[in-house]
């Protein structure tokens, strides 16, 4: 199908693009590129459940799994290599994505919210008393290595991590673009809209809301992982609420349109916060807040419906019933 | 001196600051059917304007040292009227029409909002309103010593709850919100002014969260950061108690309160999460909580 | 965080740690109950400030000995409600533990100057040696590299075992082959004075940096099993 050809030609070349961006653009713009990446991924994650209908507040556990996992990895098996411990971070979150999710596939609407909620700081509980996990002081790591490459000074390895999150973005980002198109994708938007009328027609919204469960479970910790090789530390404070609110707060920024957008935004929102905390401490955070409201308010579908694009499909994506396919 | 008794009475002390705040909490979602965000941070403005009016009056020495406590009153209702219809009709109004989610959003945002509000009015130093918590002297308790205070706590807590619970079930204001709670449709239908209704429901809530953090004032160190941990444990006893429901509030107040004694008493490192692991275990076997509200949801 | 040592203290019970609620009247009425003749600790910021407000009026504080281990900065805040007699310390020779020199009167000076009304003391004197840290190495790197902006590389290289002063006295990269600091410690007791409107900190005392750091090689928990050895106290 040229949808998906040319989705995946468009995450190719945005992947050379950004490859090669790097080596122009200054060692401090990289460094927030990567982290915004990997926060971009787990969001990622959000947007898939909330195109399901589901507001997850527990994505912090998903991160904390990559990242520990990786931080483990490096500590007790003496794992650098980056790919590895971030497909190591990934497998423990789709591990527990795969435990977790049959108990909370059922709950929607404020019960989900909540309960991811209360799992978050389960989680934040657990890792801050466990002293063989670090406890509230949390892991450290070392700069990585890269397959065959070893990067000898701190802007080798950051150009590195940056083209490695670029690749995983890229991929991701095309891979998900792939599924919300798909049969399957598409109906999680009919289960967003009213998932009894879904259940009448022959499908299983517990089943939908599982797997979108456990894509953004594996999303998270593919994120985690790589946030914690950029930042070279890991700690409880990941699992507590407020973090996980802050990836819920980007993926309603950006809205469930435009995969794109996710990243986009992710990287406006890691710029503003590293000026604004530096310049007004005190102010950015109910600037957020105000700016959220407004996005809310005025982009219900978030930033992303600002570039919103037709299908070749004909399917126009939008939260009215789907119209039949031409 | 018996451990079973230590653990019941600060439990109960425990419970007693939680069941106010809570009960706003539960109040506002049965009413609105709003999940409040921002009720930790309407906490911590009451106990910073609490702080400030306590520094007020008792630094000019305005009148007898007992009256401390009808300015902390005065405080809470200052802060609800001021607050509770600008953020109920300025903000939460436009955002009714849609999904029950959204509108958590919209209190997450409002949560961000005040929390910058409040370092920006009152700076990021800490603020004390000590003087009224001395004001009780001690109470010994079990061979104990307990501070007069926390057990006037107490007590307010269950003049709140009998108050709320009179005023609900015994007043013909109170059975219009009953009403508004139980279908809002319905109600409107039957001509109540559901509009105003929603607006006075949501003060009170605030004043209750408000009037939460003025008591509690006296007894901590008022500063940035105090509504996190408050909106996380009110969450966990509404959502343990059944939104809506202000009985559950209380018994779910007093499982909160007894639960988390018990863990500092016997299990010190499991009190950070025991609560978590109650409210994910209500919720996992009887999400409505305990006290069930029906509700009926139209396709 | 490896478990506590009871070496020094022979029947010492750890508590729980305890949550950031601010509201510690179970945690106070477990340790009254146990009727304890030494309460510890590390809780410092609101947390102990508020732990202060609710331990003082229920006797936990009296008739016992009690150590805050890192309390000087509440000491400002919370005035005469701090009861006298307590031990405390600040992390290093900081605040009021900080012994006369050039760079610590001007410091004193400094701070009084941009902040009037604020006692300089634990997180001001560890901003500032942090800074000066970086500082020093800043500059040591650009001597060896010809006087150009130094790398993160090589200001990292030039950071090991470095030695620097700061106000709260001499630092040195002395453990971990030259990658961790060491420096001196003090504690005191807290009198209230009514003239100066201030709590002081009275029967200094000040233990050098090998006195209350390992030497290299050694671990602290194990060099604490083994009675201190090769401790150099003045």
């Amino acid at each position: 199908m040229t949808g998906r050809v040319g989705t995946l030609g468009g995450a190719l070349l945005a992947f050379v693009a950004l490859a090669l961006l790097g080596r122009i653009l200054p060692h401090w713009f990289v460094l927030v590129a990567t982290l915004a990446f990997a926060k971009g991924l787990v969001a990622l994650g959000l947007v898939v459940l909330m195109r399901g209908g589901l507001v997850s507040f527990g994505q912090g556990i998903f991160f904390c799994a990559g990242g520990y996992a990786a931080g483990l990895a490096m500590r007790s098996l003496g794992v650098t290599d980056a790919v590895l411990l971030v497909a190591l971070g990934g497998a423990l979150a789709l591990l527990l994505g795969l435990i977790i999710a049959p108990l909370l596939a059922g709950y929607r609407g404020i019960f989900f919210a909540t309960l991811t909620l209360a799992l978050s700081m389960i989680a934040y509980g657990i890792l801050d008393k466990t002293y063989s996990l670090g406890g509230s002081d949390g892991l450290n790591l070392q700069a990585p290595t890269f397959l065959t490459y070893q990067p000898q000074t701190s802007q080798e390895v950051s150009y590195a991590l940056f083209v490695l999150a670029s690749l995983l973005t890229a991929v991701a980002a095309a891979l998900c673009r792939i599924h919300f198109d798909s049969i399957r994708g598409l109906l999680s938007l009919a289960a967003r809209d009213n998932e009894i009328r879904v259940e009448y027609l022959g499908a299983s919204v517990r089943w939908v809301s599982g797997t979108n469960f456990i894509i953004s479970g594996l999303l998270g910790g593919v994120g985690g992982a790589l946030a914690a090789l950029s930042l070279g530390h890991i700690d409880p404070d990941f699992a507590f609420w407020t973090t996980s609110g802050e990836f819920v707060f980007l993926a309603i920024l950006s809205g469930y349109v435009s995969v794109t957008a996710v990243f986009v935004a992710a990287v406006l929102l890691e710029l503003v916060r590293s000026f604004s905390s530096q310049y007004f401490p005190n102010t950015w955070q109910g600037a957020l807040g105000i700016f959220l409201l407004l996005v809310i308010l005025f982009l219900p579908e978030g930033l992303g419906s600002l570039v919103r694009r037709r299908r070749r499909t004909g399917v126009k994506l939008a939260p009215k019933p789907v119209e039949s396919v031409k | 001196m018996n451990i079973a008794a230590a653990i019941f009475v600060d439990g109960l002390i425990d419970a007693s600051w939680l069941f106010i705040v809570a009960v706003g909490l539960t109040l506002v979602f049965g009413v609105l059917n709003i999940l409040n965000f921002a009720h930790g941070s309407l906490f911590a403005v009451g106990a910073y304007t609490a702080a400030s009016a306590v520094g007020w009056y008792y630094g000019g020495n305005f009148g007898p040292a007992f009256l401390g406590y009808f300015v902390m009153l005065g405080a809470a209702l200052l802060v609800a009227v001021a607050m509770g219809p600008l953020l109920e009709r300025g903000v939460l109004r436009l955002f009714y029409r849609r999904d029950e989610v959204v509108i958590v959003l919209v209190t997450y945002a409002l949560f961000l909002i005040l929390e910058d509000a409040t370092k920006l009015i009152w700076g990021v130093n800490p603020y004390y309103a000590y003087e009224p918590y001395g004001l009780l002297g001690n109470v010994s308790v079990f061979g104990l010593s307990y501070v007069g205070y926390d057990f006037a706590l107490v007590g307010l807590a269950l003049l709140t709850g009998v108050l709320l619970w009179l005023g609900l079930n015994r007043t013909i204001s109170g059975k219009v919100v009953l009403a508004v709670i139980h279908d809002r449709d319905m109600s409107g239908a039957m001509g109540v002014n559901v509009t105003r209704v929603f607006v006075l429901a949501f003060t009170f809530g605030v004043f209750l969260a408000a009037l939460g953090g003025a008591f509690t004032a006296p007894k901590i160190s008022v500063q940035p950061g105090i509504s996190i941990s408050v909106i996380l444990l009110s969450f966990a006893v509404v959502v343990i108690g059944g939104l809506g429901s202000v009985e559950g509030a209380a018994i779910a107040a007093l499982i909160v309160g007894l639960a988390r004694a018990a863990a500092i008493h016997l299990m010190p490192s499991a009190e950070l999460f025991i609560v978590y692991l109650v409210m994910a275990l209500v919720l996992a076997l009887r999400p409505e909580g305990l006290f069930q509200r029906t509700t009926t949801r139209k396709i | 965080m490896s478990a506590p040592s009871t070496r020094t203290m022979p029947g010492a019970r750890t508590r729980g740690r305890i949550s950031r609620a601010g509201q510690y009247g179970t945690e106070i009425s477990t340790l009254l109950q146990e009727k304890p003749g030494l309460v510890y600790s590390s809780l410092w910021g609101g947390d102990l400030e508020a732990f202060v407000l609710q331990a003082a009026p229920r006797g936990l504080m009296k008739d016992r000995l009690v150590i805050f281990s890192a309390s000087d900065h509440v000491l400002q805040p919370l005035g005469n409600r701090m009861p006298d007699g307590v031990i405390v310390g600040a992390r290093g020779a900081n605040g009021q533990f900080a012994e006369p020199s050039p760079i610590n009167d001007w410091f004193v000076a400094a701070v009084a100057k941009a902040h009037p009304g604020v006692n300089p003391v634990q997180p001001h004197y560890r901003g500032a040696q942090g800074v000066l840290a970086v500082k020093t190495a800043v500059e040591k790197a650009m001597a060896a590299n010809g006087g150009k902006k130094p790398t993160t590389e090589e200001m990292a290289a030039a950071m090991v075992g470095q030695e620097w002063d700061a106000p709260s006295g001499h630092i040195k990269l002395a453990l971990g082959d030259g990658h961790q600091a060491i420096q001196s410690n003090a504690a005191g007791r807290t009198k209230w004075d009514a003239d100066a409107k201030m709590i002081k900190l009275v029967d200094i005392v000040h233990f050098a940096a090998e006195c209350v750091n390992p030497p290299p090689g050694i671990k602290s928990a194990d060099w604490i099993a083994e009675g201190f050895t090769g401790a150099k106290c003045n």
